[in-house]
């Protein structure tokens, strides 16, 4: 309760005894209570004599969503008296604290600084502060003066990232510079390829001797399949529809997490890789390399945030044009009803396709209720998703049907097997 | 840390010692009794500082002080046991704002904790001032003008409390 308050109550109702009792002594005791509240008041600081300023600094401009993050505010005295101030700098949504307080107490003199310092540990997101709230107060703490001191900063949580072993990728088209992916054309690889008879300027320690041994007066050379990079696009579905969260956590995270962490082993293998999410406004990353590349992704996926809109009832509209031909499309989507049609304008426009499709039955299998009705409509839905999947997977597509509780990596290695993913001629 | 607990059992002891000292005309019974009171309320609220026993044992000791001079124990006494239970409200409070220990250096810290108890001596003490010489010249004021005081009082509070909003 307010001090001022309390003394308020303190006096008045005194000053009511003494006129109920009409014993003027009572009044001597308010009269107390005022010389202490007319000094809190004669103390309390004036505002335009109080100059303070802060500046904001934390640790990294960006982190991930395993990482803690230390945000440190020194605060600066540059009036001419001792303050003392509570400070609070309120976490914002998504945040939670792992060391600290958001709320502290400092004692500052002329010239001099305090430093508040806290650690957090956020969700995927972007997060910025503008100000810092000091409360200003005279000595008794009875008159309390808020102040908003700019102290700016900015920072960017992108999705945890897990890293994958670089997988067997047989992807129909390859772009013409060294990377892991077998070309299916002779070259300088490592896996043999064929033979073919040699040619002046063919490094010898490639001739094939024995072929040679058998056919005199004639040289063959031994040649190697070719490995290159590739063209890789991601699809992000972040319908509102599609997702299910499940108090802090949600379906989509994981579909994030996964779209990051494949992104970055596409990137780590050479290959070129380019992302489209599927939400009101388009966010895309056209095709690039390297690590900057995947700065991009993960700022891309950093402030992405499920969307509901009635436009954003089908696949069906996605700009795949942007992807290069022939590349290889990995689509991250829990799947709603009829997008099988998506797939099939896919493959016809002539893309190779991985489908990863969170399951969200298996992930609110939790909160799911166990009456008999329940228990039907799961049916119903489960085999409404097994005939999407199964639509699917006859456009000659590997679909991953992904319990997000299991490791994806697996999975993954395990649907772009060579033999899954042939070269259709 | 040895100064701060001084002053504040100091006052304590001195709210405690005028209460029981002023009631000593009734009886040894209401001595003990208010002594068990103060003293059990103020332990209370020394020992729980974040909850509102300091209030409580504010209010109690007030109450005891008003209750002894309606019924006609020494003012004087009366009057600082009052004081000290202000003080020792204050400084319960103060020292647990302390106790969180604010970002600050030794020397700030022990120089903002001199100021406050130079400043609460200063209220305290004018407080008292004022109820001394006010007790000494003795003036007569009808009922009606008190009255009209008090509404005037009421209304300049209301005032400073809107200025103090604003």
């Amino acid at each position: 309760m307010n001090k001022v308050v309390i003394l308020l109550v303190i006096i008045f109702s005194l000053l009511l005894a003494a006129l109920v009792t009409t014993h003027a002594d009572l009044i001597w005791l308010a009269l107390l209570c005022c010389a202490y509240l007319g000094m809190g008041f004669l103390q309390s600081p004036a505002t335009r004599k109080v100059k303070l300023s802060a500046t904001r600094s934390v640790e990294k401009n960006t982190t991930n969503t395993l990482a803690t993050m230390d945000v440190s505010v020194e605060i600066t005295n540059q009036g001419t008296d001792l303050v003392r101030l509570v400070l609070s700098d309120p976490l914002q949504f998504g945040m939670t604290i792992k060391d600290g307080q958001t709320t502290q107490t400092a004692l500052v003199q002329s010239g001099e600084s305090a430093v508040f310092k806290y650690t957090f540990q956020s969700e995927r997101g972007n997060f910025a502060w503008k100000t810092i709230r000091a409360r200003l107060s005279d000595s008794f703490g009875l008159i309390e003066t808020e102040l908003d001191l700019p102290a700016e900063a900015k920072i960017q949580v992108h999705p945890e990232l897990n890293k994958f072993r670089p997988f067997p990728l047989r992807s129909q088209r390859t772009l013409h510079s060294a990377g892991s992916i077998p070309a299916r054309f002779g070259g300088s690889g490592t896996d043999f390829w064929g033979v073919r008879e040699y040619q002046p300027g063919d490094p010898l320690r490639r001739l094939d001797w024995r072929l040679t041994a058998r056919h005199p007066h004639q040289f063959f050379t031994k040649e190697f399949e070719q490995e290159e990079i590739a063209d890789i696009g991601l699809i992000l579905d972040a319908r509102q529809k599609t997702n299910l969260q499940l108090g802090e956590d949600s379906l989509f995270e994981h579909a994030a997490r996964a779209t990051a962490s494949l992104a970055e082993m596409f990137l780590r293998q050479g290959n070129r890789v380019s992302l489209l999410v599927y939400q009101r406004r388009y966010a895309s990353v056209f095709p690039g390399y390297g690590k900057l590349q995947l700065n991009r992704i993960l700022h891309t996926l950093a402030r992405i945030t499920p969307e509901s809109d009635s436009s954003l009832n089908s696949l069906n509209f996605l700009p795949i044009r942007m992807f290069a031909s022939h590349s290889l499309i990995v689509v991250i989507s829990p799947l709603l009803s009829g997008d099988w049609q998506f797939f099939r304008r896919l493959r016809a426009y002539g893309y190779q396709v991985l489908l990863i499709s969170p399951d969200p039955l298996a992930y609110a299998r939790p909160i799911l209720p166990a009456d008999r009705d329940s228990q039907l409509a799961i049916r119903l839905t489960r085999l409404e998703r097994q005939t999407e999947i199964n639509q699917i997977t006859q456009l000659w597509i590997p679909v991953i049907d992904w319990q997000v509780s299991q490791p994806l990596a697996p999975l993954v290695r395990t649907a772009l097997r060579p033999t899954r993913l042939r070269r259709e001629s | 840390m040895l100064l701060p607990r001084t002053i504040r059992l100091a006052c304590l002891l001195m709210c405690t010692l005028c209460l029981a000292a002023g009631y000593a005309m009734y009886g040894w019974g209401l001595v003990a009794l208010t002594g068990a009171s103060i003293g059990l309320a103020w332990w209370l609220a020394s020992s729980r500082p974040s909850t509102p026993l300091p209030l409580a044992a504010l209010v109690i000791s007030m109450a005891w002080s008003a209750a002894g001079l309606l019924a006609g124990a020494p003012a004087l006494l009366m009057i600082l046991s009052a004081t000290f239970a202000l003080a020792s409200w204050d400084l319960v409070l103060f020292d647990h704002n302390l106790s969180d220990n604010p970002i600050s250096s030794a020397a700030t810290r022990v120089l903002f904790q001199n100021r406050h108890y130079r400043s609460l001596a200063l209220a305290l003490g004018l407080g008292l001032l004022i109820v001394l010489v006010g007790r000494t010249i003795q003036v007569q004021v009808p009922l009606i003008i008190i009255a009209l005081l008090v509404l005037l009082a009421l209304f300049s509070i209301d005032r400073l409390w809107r200025a103090l909003k604003a």
